[in-house]
């Protein structure tokens, strides 16, 4: 061939262009290019052709094979040498090109270049040992595998090298050419740790430097069993009837560890996984709620990696702690029967406590009051148990005991303590009752009794005999009984007493009622003047007896110069308010009561209201310390002075009764300093059978109801004074005090009741004052009177009532039927 | 692809001095017109023929080439007298016109030969031979290019190769080349004929030159020590002088002078 013609040597990347050098300079200024001729040295006819014979060769007709090069080819006659650029060549382009220029002068010039086109590989397949096509991952393997890779490599012109990569660092690689121009290079892994798990395995194959080279990269994936298992927190005590989240966490796993939870064996199932950002660490809660029979349980958290199933499970035990509340029960003595406890009886209880942890302290409590240790009331707390010496029926009620420990306070089901008792009287009855003759009175008796069941008996006294009650006037309604009572004579004035039993008993005390003639109210006293200011003035008094009805009261307020009433003002209660008034004045003032029988005796008093200030320490000094005593002195002087005859005569009065009550004096009753001790420890003032009634005794001291037993005693004719109560030491003190009383009731006497009547006629709601019966002394009013007499015991005076006998009324009081109107 | 080159004529020897005539005749396609006939010799234009170019015929100056005549297509060629540099590689390139400017070419190489100034030489060489003497010639060519081939006949017949010694080329500094061949065998009765054996050595050159030298021995009957055999001979060189005149030392120019354009007629003739 052309020996001579110069060749130049180049290679080309398939898919990049390539440029063929063709020199068409020449030196000689006249000369010119007229024609170039690109041939490829297999073929006849060029390939592409620049043709510049008839015009510039910068606008020289350009020709290419279109079976060749194309529209890729395009001269580049301005480079130095001129070049033949050539896009995107093709495999089929390498060969020996042959480039002619033809000059208009000079000798043809004809250049050859070789050109070589490198066909990067395009086909890479990974094969594992089993010959599967791995593309991105291979594996799972697990520690200790071992594994070969197979890379193969075709499609490359000339034939390409292949090389293995772990982590990008080259790995010596067998290769051995295959059929065709293909390549397999091989890759050894193994025996593989946790430690090469990811790693980037990477068949990388090129030809040549230039090119780019093809390459695949798998992932090492490897399957681990977990490491660890941990339940957090474990091995702790745990509260029952508290919830947990319980946590189990479980670290190298891969893929991560399924986590299970088991108590005594048998699977949990409401358990949540959750998974750390990095995959390595299972954490799994469980909700549980455990009780006190979990304890000593069980609990398993197991981890497992479900690619692995061939591989135990790894398990973390904890044998449960529970701590709860004290449980508690409360047991009576064995040897007491719950529905015959009877007051008296001693009582035990025991606390029955289940606690984990046992109970610091234990406590018992009384309808939810807690029980205080205290041997002088009865009340023994040992350990546990609970002693009740002598129960009453205070000491009835739910009974409960309380167990503490770090838990919480666990109290026990009540235990409710019934205790039986005999019927006694209720206190707080109307014990007396003013009746008029021929009036229809319904007396009711309330009885307390345990049991409720009960029946009653009544029986009639009066100073001459004592009589049953028929059943035909009495009504029963559970623990209550009434009965109806009309009195026909003086006779039928007396006291009815009540008597109730139920199975444990009868009633020691009958209650007592007085029935007793009704009448005008007593005057009130012990008025006081208080609130006073320049324009009104306060009045407040103690109440009288009311006669045996309801009463009300008055407040007259009268100038006492000109006698006119300037405010009068009635109350349910003796406490009066007078406004509107003229600063500095005394006015006479008077308080009565009255009831639909007329009016008490009015209490007179003088009030003043203040004075302007610039004279008030005048009058301080002369008036204000002794107001009160100077008022009533001065009331008292006034009633001297204006009814000195009634004075008289009720000195006269008070003489005779005086003398009547010496006479009745041996029949009282002896002291009752013979009273038994009650039994009752837990006593409390029991006052179910005073007669706070009674208008001789201001209802407000607590002492009266020892007045009133005394007084039961002395009434009672039928049952015989209970038998061994033990006498208080406070009953003498009362005694003592008694006949401070009586001299009230003897006071109003020395207002002359005429005069009282006249100043309040103005009033004609109020009922007129009533006169004094002569000789018909009313029960209270002789007491009172008796009392001021000052003999012995005071409550004598029952028996030695200055009032008729009733003596021709026996067949009545025989005949009920006669008493009901 | 319609343009065809039919035929290149190169003459592969020239004689050096003489005029090569180069042939190259193509064929063009119906509607094809011819662009250009390329003359080349190692790839280097030398002459070119263009129809229609303003200038279509222009020669370019190699060593050794020079056009001295073209027929009007540019197809035969004469060139001028062939020196060494005249030897080489010709091409004729033949392209039509565009737009395909369809390329035909052919090449053939051209050998410029140069005759030795005398014929093959024979030494060594006696007068008489015994049967079963040995026989040790050499046959030395003259100086020409490229080398020339010889071969040996005893009694007119090609001698066998066991006789036949491997030929040794000289080459001279100016690129003229030596041949020298040996001829070594025993006399046997076979090689008498009416009492004389012939050996005769033949220089060859392609098929332009061919020339021989033959020598004659008797059979002196009695058999020559070894010792004879070795030493010159100087009878033996008077003698081979008388019978071979080319051979003698005043005779060369002669040769020369009568023998080339004899030879040189020869060939022309053979090539006509």
């Amino acid at each position: 061939m052309l020996v001579s013609v110069p060749m130049t040597q180049l290679v080309a990347i398939a898919g990049e262009p390539v440029y063929l050098p063709c020199d068409i300079a020449t030196q000689d200024e006249d000369d010119a290019v007229l024609l170039v001729l690109w041939y490829r040295e297999d073929l006849g006819t060029p390939i592409y052709s620049v043709d510049a014979r008839e015009r510039d060769f910068g606008v020289a007709e350009r020709w290419s094979d279109e079976s060749v090069f194309a529209s890729r080819a395009y001269f580049l006659p301005e480079r130095r040498p001129a070049e033949l650029g050539v896009d995107r060549v093709r495999a089929s382009d390498q060969g020996i090109y042959r480039c002619r220029v033809d000059f208009k002068q000079a000798q043809t010039r004809n250049s050859r270049v070789n050109l070589t086109v490198i066909v990067p590989p395009n086909k890479m397949v990974i094969t594992d040992d089993k010959g599967d096509v791995k593309q991105a991952i291979v594996g799972p393997y697990v520690e200790g595998d071992t594994f070969t890779l197979k890379c193969d490599v075709s499609g490359g012109r000339p034939r390409p090298w292949v090389k293995w990569y772990r982590d990008e660092v080259e790995v010596d690689t067998p290769a051995t050419a295959l059929q065709g121009n293909a390549v397999r290079g091989v890759i050894h892994v193994g025996p593989l740790t946790r430690a090469d798990v990811r790693a980037a395995l990477t068949c990388r194959a090129s030809n040549h430097l230039r090119a780019h080279p093809i390459e695949t990269t798998l992932t090492l994936d490897m399957n681990f069993p977990p490491l660890t298992v941990h339940i957090l927190g474990s091995n702790q005590p745990l509260s029952a009837s508290r919830r947990y989240d319980l946590l189990c966490q479980s670290s190298g796993s891969r893929p991560p560890a399924s986590i299970t939870w088991w108590k005594n064996g048998h699977r949990i199932n409401n358990a949540k996984e959750t998974l750390s950002s990095d995959g390595n660490t299972t954490t799994s809660t469980v909700s549980l709620q455990l009780t006190k029979a979990d304890a000593g349980a069980k609990l398993a958290c197991r981890a497992s990696n479900p690619q692995m199933p061939s591989v135990a499970a790894l398990e973390d035990d904890w044998l449960l702690d529970i701590q709860y509340v004290p449980e508690t029960t409360v047991r009576l003595g064995t040897n007491l029967d719950p529905k015959n406890i009877r007051e008296g009886t001693d009582v035990y209880f025991d606390c029955i406590i289940k606690a984990h942890p046992y109970v610091y302290k234990v406590e018992w409590r009384h309808n939810r009051k807690t029980l205080v240790h205290n041997v002088g009331q009865g009340i023994i707390i040992t350990n546990q148990s609970l002693v009740l010496q002598g129960v009453g029926r205070k000491t009835a009620g739910n009974y409960t005991c309380v167990g503490f420990n770090a838990e919480g306070d666990g109290e026990s089901k009540p235990f409710s303590l019934n205790v039986l008792y005999a019927p006694t009287c209720r206190s707080s009855q109307q014990r007396v009752h003013g009746v008029a003759k021929q009036e229809r009175a319904h007396i009711t008796c309330h009885v307390d009794a345990n049991p409720a069941d009960v029946s009653f008996r009544w029986t009639f006294n009066n100073t001459a005999n004592s009589n049953e009650v028929s059943d035909s006037y009495v009504s029963r309604s559970g623990t209550s009984s009434t009965v109806t009572y009309t009195p026909h004579t003086e006779m039928d004035y007396g006291t009815l007493l009540c008597w109730a039993h139920n199975r444990i008993g009868k009633q020691r005390v009958p209650c007592v009622y007085h029935i007793i003639a009704a009448g005008r109210p007593d005057q009130v006293h012990n008025c006081t003047v208080v609130n006073a200011s320049l324009t009104s003035f306060g009045i407040r008094c103690a109440e009288g007896f009311n006669g045996g009805l309801p009463q009300s009261f008055l407040l007259e307020v009268r100038d006492i110069i000109s006698q006119e009433i300037v405010a009068n003002v009635s109350s349910a209660v003796p406490r009066f308010t007078a406004v509107g008034l003229e600063p500095g004045k005394t006015y006479a003032s008077a308080v009565l009561a009255y009831n639909a029988k007329g009016r008490g005796d009015p209490y007179p008093l003088r009030a003043s209201t203040l004075r302007p200030p610039e004279k008030h320490h005048v009058h301080d000094k002369s008036l204000d310390l002794p107001r009160t005593a100077f008022q009533i002195s001065g009331a008292m002087s006034a009633a001297v002075g204006g009814g000195g005859v009634l004075m008289v005569v009720l000195v006269l009065f008070m003489v005779a009764v005086r003398q009547r009550c010496a006479k009745r004096k041996p029949r009282s009753a002896p002291p009752p300093s013979s009273q038994p001790a009650s039994p009752d420890k837990l006593r409390e003032k029991d006052d179910s059978e005073s007669d706070d009634r009674n208008p001789d005794i201001i209802p407000s001291d607590t002492d009266h109801m020892q007045l009133d037993y005394f007084r039961q005693q002395q009434v009672s004719t039928i049952s015989p004074p209970p038998g061994n109560r033990a006498p208080r030491g406070s009953v003498a003190g009362v005694r003592g005090s008694i006949p401070g009383y009586c001299p009230l009731r003897t006071i109003p006497p020395s207002t002359h009741p005429q005069a009282m009547h006249d100043n309040s006629t103005a009033s004609s709601s109020i009922p007129p004052p009533a006169r004094f019966a002569s000789g018909a002394c009313t029960l209270p009013r002789g007491a009172g009177a008796c009392a001021s007499s000052g003999a012995g015991i005071p409550l004598q005076h029952l028996r030695t009532l200055p009032r008729p006998l009733p003596a021709p009324a026996p067949a009545p009081r025989h005949t009920p039927r006669d008493t009901p109107l | 692809m319609s343009l065809k080159l039919l035929d290149l004529r190169v003459p592969a020897y020239v004689l050096f001095g003489s005029q090569p005539e180069l042939t190259c005749q193509w064929e063009l396609g119906p509607n094809e017109m011819l662009y250009s006939i390329k003359w080349y010799k190692d790839g280097k234009e030398f002459f070119r023929h263009l129809p229609r170019d303003p200038e279509p015929y222009r020669k370019f100056h190699l060593p050794g080439v020079e056009v001295e005549k073209s027929d009007a297509l540019g197809s035969n060629i004469t060139l001028s007298a062939a020196t060494l540099e005249t030897g080489g590689r010709y091409r004729c390139e033949i392209s039509g016109e565009r737009p395909l400017f369809h390329t035909v070419s052919d090449h053939a190489d051209m050998l410029i030969v140069v005759l030795p100034e005398y014929g093959p030489a024979i030494s060594g060489f006696r007068t008489h031979y015994q049967i079963g003497d040995r026989v040790r010639v050499n046959c030395t060519s003259g100086r020409s290019r490229p080398a020339i081939r010889l071969a040996w006949y005893i009694n007119g017949e090609p001698a066998p190769f066991s006789a036949t010694m491997t030929p040794v080329v000289f080459k001279d500094h100016d690129g003229f080349e030596t041949t020298s061949v040996g001829l070594d065998f025993r006399v046997t009765e076979q090689h008498f004929r009416n009492g004389a054996f012939k050996v005769k050595c033949l220089a060859t050159l392609a098929s332009i030159y061919w020339r021989s030298n033959e020598e004659s021995a008797r059979n002196s009957k009695t058999r020559m020590i070894d010792a004879l055999e070795v030493m010159p001979y100087n009878a033996t060189d008077s003698d081979a002088a008388k019978l071979l005149p080319g051979n003698f030392a005043h005779k060369p120019k002669f040769s020369a002078i009568l023998t080339v354009p004899i030879v040189q007629f020869i060939i022309y003739i053979y090539l006509k």
